[in-house]
């Protein structure tokens, strides 16, 4: 086989993706697993209910997407911005196939219970715990761009092309999902105390 | 009264009645109202930091990879398989092509053909039959003359 002519770990996205859709290069498939792999894991496990085993069966299928399909990349795009669009409609599919209708959280239920506050103000496992809890709460809309934005760091832009919406609802469902973040966190309960 | 414990289970709504937020004077509503909107600023920007800083603990299930990679070997192989078949498929029609024409240039009707013959040949039976003197009975005239010959030359 024809080596390409660029270390792989140096390589962009795209280039890999490139050699991946000509070649079926596995060099260019290992790297982009290395890359991609924790990062989309992660994320399937945040927006599916936080169960690892549905998120590992996620991730498979999204890199056999990849193996057996890598034309329908589309190298005018950002690789991650496409791939994270794939897994995004992967999600969305699952809540089809569940038949669930999240709407907006009643924000009594999105205020986290069962974590004993802190004395000296919430440590890191438990502001962790805490987010990851109120993550959950988050309708899945707004829990997939500020994952997108703030863990994945996509721009608005891109988060908009991804989630099919204007930036502006982007923007929107930043805000509100932040807010609905903000007050499960054992932090602003904290200040409540002072009040 | 456990304060803390009780607002984990109240909502901001429920947190202001719970402090009768109605009795407070226009001004501190307004002083509770700022305060709340700091510590929520204070809170989104404590959310954002957790959000980039969220541990990433879970790992990929290693026969996932395998899996793949021999999927990907497959899916490989049967590209080569069908580029090999896309390289050679050029050579079909031609071949085909060819050997149309040489079967029609062959066998059809304009081809040119041998009329048999259809004079009856001479039986060339005379090195078999020589020493069977019983069959040249049935010989035709020309047989005849040509044992009639051999004889002359034999006698």
């Amino acid at each position: 086989m024809r080596l390409p002519p660029f270390s792989l770990t140096d390589a962009t996205d795209e280039a890999l993706m490139d050699l991946l859709a000509r070649e079926r290069h596995e060099g260019a498939f290992d790297e982009l697993y290395r890359r991609y792999s924790q990062r989309m894991l992660h994320f399937f496990y945040r927006m599916l209910d936080r169960d690892e085993a549905v998120a590992q069966d996620f991730l498979q299928e999204l890199f056999l997407k990849l193996v057996e399909k890598p034309h329908r990349y589309d190298p005018r795009r950002r690789f991650s911005t496409w791939f994270f669009t794939v897994a995004s409609n992967m999600v969305k599919n699952e809540y089809r196939r569940r038949g669930v209708r999240r709407g907006e959280v009643p924000l009594t239920d999105a205020l986290p219970v069962g974590i004993p506050p802190q004395e000296d103000g919430p440590d890191r496992a438990t502001l962790t715990a805490q987010l990851e809890q109120a993550l959950d709460q988050l309708n899945p809309a707004q829990r997939e761009a500020i994952l997108l934005r703030y863990r994945e760091e996509h721009s608005i832009k891109e988060i908009s092309e991804l989630m099919t919406c204007s930036e502006g609802t982007v923007k929107s469902r930043l805000f509100y999902g932040l807010r609905q973040l903000a007050r499960g966190l054992v932090a602003f309960q904290t200040v409540l105390q002072d009040l | 009264m456990n304060t803390s414990h009780t607002l984990q289970t109240l909502d901001l709504e429920a947190l202001l009645r719970h402090y009768d937020f109605d009795a407070l004077t226009p001004a501190q509503q307004a002083a509770v109202r700022d305060h709340l909107d700091e510590a929520s600023y204070r809170a989104m920007r404590q959310a954002i930091c957790g959000l980039r800083e969220l541990p990433d603990t879970l790992q990929p299930r290693p026969e996932t990879h395998i899996r793949l990679q021999q999927r990907l070997r497959q899916q490989r192989h049967a590209q080569q398989r069908q580029a090999r078949w896309t390289y050679y498929l050029p050579v079909w029609p031609v071949a085909a092509a060819a050997l149309i024409l040489f079967l029609v240039a062959r066998l059809g009707p304009w081809s040119p053909q041998e009329k048999p013959d259809q004079t009856p040949q001479p039986i060339m039976m005379a090195d078999s039959t020589a020493h069977d003197t019983t069959l040249r009975r049935g010989l035709s005239p020309g047989e005849d003359s040509v044992f009639a010959r051999f004889g002359q030359e034999t006698l």
